[in-house]
């Protein structure tokens, strides 16, 4: 799977500070790309240096494998969409007058499309009410129309869930699943909303400080937060050997410590492992979530 | 850059403020005319040409495009939908030079409903004088580049500053300040170099008799000559002298220059910050 977006140990300062240092993301095309940190992490930042509202101070960023100092990022930006922090949007203007207005700068020829877009964004029967009367969740939802206006294949979604309703968080769930899967459009999507993020992200990177902490895929997620038990020994050797005769799942990851993915009988392994000398130090089960993983990775509360 | 004329001119076409400038600029030119209509019900016998106050706009038109501009643009900072032109690959130099044009022509149609409504409405009312069709055209050629000139400040300004309210606020400030300074300058430059000599008598009957003395406030020198450079130079002091009465002058000299320079200068300037500039 080849990466929309590379970026390459970017950094940006705002005079001292660094919001970005030597920051590394790989963005998969076709993916839900979920970007997860604290408040002041540098997610904004990244997304306003990739979207061209700002430059970078050092390092850079490849969109569609063209390096953002070329003169051709310029046609590789007509393919990506975004709604960076608030939805860019004319608030005296209905949701057909907002696209149209797209649909201008972007130099589209035809307003045919446009209310099957409202339509598909949930925005198709607001008529001639102006967006400043909108309500959060349908300001987001025009944001994101106006985003898909060029038919990109990659969209940027800051935050788009703060401050919306329940209903509103499972409209939004299910337009951005609705346009990966349908539209095969590649979303890169920041949030605080750990629980909602797991729902939707096949990929996740974790930032903190500015720099990009971890990336890893929602499989590989999945199998480092599954469901087992934590076991630890005196001798992690031994326990793969007697796991293998026993034809389980597990993972080594110290000298003493495992973890095991299955229903196991837990009095049938100690003794097999008293038989070989191998003392059971501690069993219990472990239950890891995308947060606790998040807390674990980051550190969480301890800036914050 | 067509599309963004395209979406900018779509835009000025829908706004308010454009459309309330055009108002006021309407209503003040009636208020000019029919203010010269009084005086000529009151002083029959005096020449009262409608064509006097044809490019009295001026003043009036500052504060109107300084206000319009500072809004028109800070909406696109306030809306956040300048994020939109930059996103989908538009070079930031086109998006400068795009809000130009677009404020520009929105100044020059504000400044050329005033001169309209003037020439028709005041011919209808005063008719009393022939029009002048090719003075006229000078006068006005002159003053849609100095409204150009105006466009360039304002507009310099309102790209830099991100805050709606903080850059609509800095470009209504610096239009009136123009206008402060313009009226100063225009003061100093028109002060007499000598008081005359006068008489008068006194409480007990004599005449006293008073010599031709020196205005100590009269310019000389370095000074008078940087005076006289802003009172071609400066925008406001350039519509002082367009609206002056009469429409006796023959040529503007290097007033149309002045105009273009600063419409060079501005525009590079704000485009070459603007090109650097970090958009939230």
């Amino acid at each position: 799977m080849s990466d929309v977006l590379t970026v390459e140990a970017m950094s940006k300062h705002y005079g001292h500070f660094r919001a970005l240092n030597e920051c590394t993301m790989h963005v998969p095309k076709g993916s839900i790309y979920g970007f997860i940190g604290k408040n002041g992490a540098g997610k904004t930042t990244l997304i306003r240096l990739i979207c061209g509202l700002q430059s970078p101070t050092c390092g850079g960023y490849s969109l569609y494998g063209v390096q953002h100092t070329k003169k051709e990022i310029a046609k590789s930006r007509r393919r990506m969409g975004a709604v960076v922090e608030t939805p860019s949007i004319y608030l005296d203007m209905t949701a057909e007058e907002n696209l149209k207005e797209q649909y201008r700068i972007l130099g589209l020829p035809s307003f045919r499309d446009i209310p099957k877009r409202l339509e598909m964004v949930g925005l198709g029967d607001t008529g001639r009410k102006k967006a400043k009367n909108f309500s959060l969740g349908m300001k987001q939802r025009l944001g994101i129309a106006i985003a898909l206006c060029g038919d990109p294949d990659f969209l940027v979604l800051d935050e788009p869930i703060n401050g919306l309703d329940p209903q509103g968080i499972i409209e939004m769930r299910e337009l951005i699943l609705k346009l990966n899967r349908e539209y095969q459009i590649t979303v890169l999507i920041s949030s605080h909303i750990l629980g909602e993020l797991s729902r939707l992200a096949t990929h996740y990177g974790f930032i903190d400080h500015g720099h990009m902490v971890k990336e890893i895929s929602a499989k590989d997620l999945e199998l480092s937060c599954r469901k087992c038990m934590r076991i630890e020994v005196s001798d992690s050797r031994i326990l793969s050997c007697v796991l293998d005769k026993m034809n389980l799942e597990y993972k080594i990851f110290s000298d003493t410590q495992a973890d095991i993915f299955a229903e196991i009988s837990v009095s049938k392994l100690v003794l097999a492992l008293a038989e070989k000398d191998c003392e059971v130090l501690s069993l219990r089960e472990h239950d890891e979530s995308l947060e606790s993983y998040y807390v674990n990775l980051i550190g969480g509360g301890k800036d914050e | 850059m067509s599309r963004l004329l395209h979406a900018g001119f779509a835009k000025l076409g829908k706004s308010k403020i454009f459309y309330c400038g055009m108002a006021v600029m309407f209503f003040y030119s009636m208020i000019a005319i029919f203010s010269t209509y009084g005086s000529k019900m009151r002083y029959p016998n005096e020449a009262h040409p409608f064509t006097d106050m044809t490019f009295a706009g001026g003043p009036m038109l500052l504060i109107v495009v300084a206000v319009f501009i500072g809004i028109f643009i800070g909406t696109e900072y306030s809306d956040g939908t300048i994020r939109n032109k930059v996103i989908v690959g538009h070079s930031r130099w086109a998006i400068y030079f795009s809000n130009l044009i677009v404020c520009t022509v929105a100044s020059i149609s504000m400044h050329l409903v005033f001169i309209v409504s003037e020439l028709i409405v005041g011919k209808i009312v005063l008719d009393e004088s022939a029009i002048r069709a090719r003075i006229i055209l000078q006068y006005a050629m002159c003053s849609i580049i100095t409204v150009t000139a105006l466009a360039a400040i304002c507009l310099l300004i309102s790209m830099l500053v991100q805050n709606k309210a903080s850059g609509a606020v800095m470009v209504t400030v610096l239009s009136f300040a123009l206008l402060m300074g313009a009226a100063m300058i225009n003061n100093k430059l028109s002060a007499p170099k000598y008081f005359e000599s006068y008489a008068y008598m006194d409480d007990e009957g004599k005449i006293h008799e008073e010599p031709r003395t020196r205005n100590v406030n009269y310019l000389t020198g370095t000074k008078r000559k940087i005076y006289e450079f802003l009172w071609d130079f400066l925008p406001s002091c350039q519509f002082l002298q367009i609206g002056e009465q009469g429409m006796e002058r023959k040529d503007f000299g290097r007033l149309p220059l002045y105009a273009l320079f600063l419409v060079v200068i501005t525009t590079s300037c704000g485009m070459i910050v603007f090109c650097r500039k970090d958009l939230k």
